[in-house]
């Protein structure tokens, strides 16, 4: 009897001596599994050649560390906010700072040729909207936004300047002594408003060729048309893992519109600058994650702060796609093939 | 309806996992009209909860106490262990614990940004207090951990003193390494390597279940392993029973030397009375005990010395030190993979340089530390020589003070005590006249530890 219990106690002493080792308390050894959740992409980072129809052109190095935001301004000139600077480029790629701005600036529009004030420079500032002068000067700083407010773009119009709150969830409209003339998109169920859906910080507005508003609804996947009072004229815009389609939880990141109406749109997650027509039918791409020099891998890290390509983009009076790439801090210039 | 099953309900099943694949990967969110949730934080413990259970922690105590010394009822210890297991184990899933507590109060002398909360430091004193005064009745019946190991106690066997002696010294060890790591905010080994939390939270991964349950294995046969050889607030407890003002006795009024209570702790707490020593070994005895006071310090230097040794082990408990060893092996492309910490590290733009230095100086902070665990280990080893040379005149059977847990399975094998319950008329009737009083020779054999 003496003999079970003695060899009873020594294989637990064994056994329990191996479970200690085996213990993982400060969970190094992990559970077997893989490490984080990851989706197998291969398909959708991988577009077919027959579908992209631009070819990259050029590029123009930024001498920034930080990139936020492009814009075309008169004359075709290319402007970079970013390092509390707006940075010009001119057509030889050489670039010069134009103005400071008080804080970190995260959207930048500039007043076009039939703007009331062409040239003007409008940054997005903290919650407020630096105004500057063509020459550089500040000329305003327009206040009265929320405490929530978070600027993510900002678009002009003939007689109006449009900014896109990604906080209060609107598009603010601004007459141009600055004075809020109207809200946009606010969640109205007497007026059957559904609201903006933005699950991250990602809104852009743009005006079309004939002065109409459109807004991305990320959330939902797809782009409003906005008359000047609030109205929603239209939409398009699908879900959906295809090429023609918007992915995710939130897309696109970023919109432009080219001089002749045709839509062209930048996603994060999978990044993808594609083009649709007036109608929003998807008519080709203009990047892949390849082009854009995203590393083509069959996962996607669901983690936040590892989706860092998102690529701003501009159109100039060319047609040419300007697009700002953040992680090699270059302006991509891509051009159609078949005007090429 | 027949139609329905034979051809539309196929049709159906068939399509589904067609129309799973062919869709989105992921199924679109449907956001409209969703209302944004306002962030709500979840509401701490209720405030009555601490009190409660420092209300529950005195009366414990104060019944443990008296049931132990007062009303010596192994029945109602019984009851009263059954009742804590339930209230301190299982219902508030072993924390707050007086055992863990140890390394918050730890922690909070050496940081003072560190919130103690008063419920924790109560925990901590108040079983001292009790066992300063009344022995160690917070093994007896309140610790959950102790509670457990003493209903699981069933067939225990004895194991013998060279082995309990060596084994006892684990406790110190474990007690000046777990203060260590926590004063260092380097973890809470105590609460990590808990076998029993496990089992009172009903949960815990496979490895921690199967070293709990070797716990209880060894249990079964042996009386309290983790209290008697593992415990390090059981090590606490031990020196300050050693002065306890009162303590659990074996028996109620005078030992009368009859050997029936001598086997029947589980624990070995249980010491035969001493005979007289010859003159020739009183005076070796001496001999010894001032060798081991000269050597004494010599014990400590050289454990010290040891304990640098430690550096590399200790400081890699510590999780700064496990990061820069994970970002090294990434930057030397021997990671397979990362982790999320060091994902996170990167995240910070904090230069990894920063980071290796950070280590080395944590790292060549515990090879002091480590020395002085060292030195501490040494401290227990000269101790415990000591306290095995000096010779200690008994009387009568006792319960060692520093070893008795106040279970009080002893008492009903002592004679007085059956006469003092009225269970027999007259001490004869359990011990027969020639085995009480015993003669110093027939006690020899049994003294000699």
């Amino acid at each position: 009897m003496s003999s079970c219990i003695g060899a009873t106690l020594f294989a637990a002493v064994v056994v329990g001596t191996y479970a200690l080792y085996r213990l993982d308390p400060w969970a190094n050894r992990g559970n077997d599994s893989p490490t984080r959740s990851a989706l197998d992409l291969q398909d959708q980072f991988s577009i077919q050649p027959q579908l992209i129809h631009y070819l990259q052109t050029s590029e123009i190095p930024i001498p920034l560390d930080v990139v936020r935001a492009i814009a075309v301004g008169l004359e075709d000139r290319i402007y970079v906010a970013g390092d509390r600077t707006v940075y010009r480029f001119g057509s030889d790629g050489a670039g010069e700072v134009v103005l400071h701005t008080d804080g970190e600036p995260t959207c930048l529009a500039i007043g076009f040729n039939r703007h009331v004030a062409p040239g003007t420079f409008y940054v997005g500032v903290g919650k407020a909207i630096e105004v500057f002068l063509p020459n550089g000067e500040p000329l305003a700083v327009w206040h009265g936004l929320s405490d929530k407010t978070v600027l993510t773009s900002i678009a002009v119009s003939e007689n109006d300047i449009y900014a896109a709150d990604a906080g209060e969830r609107v598009v603010i409209r601004f007459n141009p002594q600055g004075e809020i003339a109207g809200q946009i998109g606010r969640t109205d169920p007497d007026r059957e408003m559904p609201g903006f859906i933005l699950p991250s910080a990602y809104f852009d507005v743009a005006i079309g060729p004939d002065g109409e508003l459109y807004a991305v609804n990320p959330g939902a996947r797809r782009i409003e048309e906005y008359t000047s009072d609030g109205m929603l004229e239209g939409f398009w815009g699908k879900a959906g893992t295809a090429v023609d389609a918007f992915f995710g939880c939130c897309n696109p990141a970023h919109m432009a519109i080219l001089p002749d109406g045709r839509f062209v749109t930048s996603e994060k997650g999978i990044p993808r600058i594609k083009v649709y027509n007036g109608f929003g039918e998807f008519e080709c791409v203009v990047a892949g994650p390849s082009e854009l020099g995203v590393r083509d891998s069959a996962t996607v890290d669901a983690r936040l702060e590892k989706n860092t390509q998102v690529f701003d983009i501009a159109i100039d009076s060319q047609g040419r796609i300007l697009v700002l790439d953040p992680n090699t801090k270059r302006i991509r210039i891509f051009e159609s093939r078949q005007e090429k | 309806m027949m139609w329905f099953f034979r051809y539309l309900l196929p049709w159906i099943l068939a399509m589904a996992p067609a129309a799973l694949t062919a869709g989105e990967l992921i199924p679109t969110p449907e956001f409209s009209g969703h209302a944004i949730p306002t962030t709500e934080f979840p509401e701490g413990p209720a405030d009555w909860r601490p009190i409660l259970d420092t209300a529950a922690l005195v009366v414990a105590l104060s019944l443990a106490s008296y049931f132990a010394l007062v009303n010596r009822s192994r029945r109602n210890l019984l009851l009263l262990t059954v009742g804590s297991l339930c209230w301190f184990g299982f219902w508030r899933g072993g924390c707050v614990c007086s055992i863990g507590a140890i390394q918050n109060v730890s922690l909070a002398a050496v940081d003072p940004t560190y919130a103690i909360p008063v419920t924790i430091i109560l925990f901590f004193l108040l079983p001292l207090v009790f066992t300063l005064f009344f022995g160690r009745t917070f093994c007896a019946a309140v610790c959950p951990l102790g509670a457990f190991q003493e209903l699981i106690c069933v067939r225990s066997i004895r194991v013998p003193r060279w082995l309990d002696h060596c084994l006892g010294l684990i406790p110190y060890i474990y007690l000046g390494a777990a203060v260590l790591l926590a004063a260092t905010g380097t973890a809470f080994v105590i609460c990590r390597y808990d076998p029993f939390v496990a089992f009172f939270r009903l949960s815990g991964s496979a490895n921690m279940l199967l070293f709990g349950g070797c716990f209880v294995l060894v249990g079964l046969f042996i009386g309290r392993p983790y209290c008697r050889y593992l415990c390090p607030y059981g090590a606490i407890l031990g020196l300050v029973s050693s002065v306890s003002k009162w303590h659990v006795r074996i028996t109620p009024t005078d030992c009368i030397q009859c050997r029936l209570c001598e086997n029947t702790c589980p624990y070995g707490a249980i010491q035969p009375p001493t005979i007289d020593q010859s003159p020739a070994d009183r005076e070796s005895g001496k001999r010894r005990f001032v060798a081991l006071l000269v050597l004494f310090p010599l014990f400590l230097v050289f454990f010290a010395w040891l304990g640098t040794f430690l550096k590399v082990p200790l400081s890699r408990l510590h999780p700064e030190v496990r990061l820069a060893e994970q970002i090294r092996e990434e930057e030397l492309g021997i990671a397979e993979k990362t982790t999320d910490a060091s994902d996170a590290f990167r995240n910070t733009d904090r230069p990894v340089m920063d980071l290796y230095k950070s280590a080395i100086a944590r790292q060549n902070h515990f090879g002091r530390l480590g020395g002085w665990l060292g030195a501490w280990v040494g401290f227990v080893f000269g101790c415990k020589w000591i306290h095995l040379s000096l010779r200690r005149r008994r009387t009568d059977y006792r319960a060692e003070r520093s070893n008795c847990v106040a279970c009080g399975r002893c008492y009903r094998y002592c004679p007085n005590e059956q006469l003092r319950l009225g269970f027999i008329q007259d001490i004869s009737e359990l011990v027969p006249e020639e085995n009480g009083n015993l003669k110093n020779e027939d006690r020899r054999s049994k003294t000699k530890d």
